[in-house]
């Protein structure tokens, strides 16, 4: 757990757009990493995927559950992907 | 290369300017829309994507690309918004020397592109119902 609040810009797409009814939003919390934010973020949504379900983007770039979140970070949780 | 599109991708003109002097061997792949999957009819298609990781994720892609392959140069460009049935979806071009290079790149890129560039559909089908696709 980490010791200070930060605050992130988290990124909603497809699914998970569908279930916040945003694009996207800033939220403050006392999170380590994307896997805690997730988790924390999941309390006041009915997120329809798990975490072994989506992967995660830290600053538009493909990251993991585990990384060093960091103030003014951008979060991405991607549901399964299907293009082509 | 890669670009998100929301308008329609015009397959001739990016072929037409996707060139090189060293390329002996250029390949294209263009995937459509169909009127088909699993079973029932499609009626239209609605494709979004995160452009920026997208791009991110297609330059890990271009650099595996190139170690593995002898290629010049690949390009990906992807379609976002509403499809119809027949509309180009994805195009993907790689320029190489020769097409044995030519060819696994370019069936590589496809398939990874597929596999891992942050973009979502969802298809809309004849009895009106919709349903986002999950490829596994």
């Amino acid at each position: 757990m980490a010791a200070e609040p930060i605050t992130v810009r988290v990124e909603y797409y497809a699914q998970m757009r569908e279930a916040t009814r945003k694009n996207g939003e800033r939220v403050r919390a006392l999170v380590a990493n994307p896997h805690e934010l997730y988790e924390q973020l999941r309390r006041q949504y009915d997120f329809p995927l798990g975490v072994e379900n989506l992967r995660v983007a830290v600053n538009q770039e493909m990251s993991d559950w585990n990384c060093a979140l960091q103030e003014g970070d951008t979060v991405a949780f991607l549901p399964p992907v299907a293009g082509g | 290369m890669f670009t998100l599109s929301d308008s329609p991708i015009d397959a001739a003109r990016l072929s037409a300017d996707f060139a090189d002097q060293g390329a002996g061997a250029v390949v294209f792949f263009e995937g459509r829309v169909r009127n088909r999957n699993e079973g029932r009819n499609v009626v239209r298609l609605h494709y979004e994507g995160a452009a920026e990781i997208a791009s991110s994720e297609f330059a890990r892609i271009e650099a595996e690309l190139r170690e593995t392959y002898a290629i010049i140069d690949v390009a990906c460009v992807h379609r976002v918004g509403t499809l119809r049935i027949g509309e180009t979806a994805v195009w993907v071009g790689v320029l190489a020397g020769h097409r044995d290079a030519a060819f696994a790149a370019c069936r590589a890129a496809i398939d990874e592109a597929k596999a891992r560039l942050p973009i979502w559909k969802k298809e809309e089908y004849e009895d009106g119902t919709s349903g986002w696709i999950n490829h596994p």
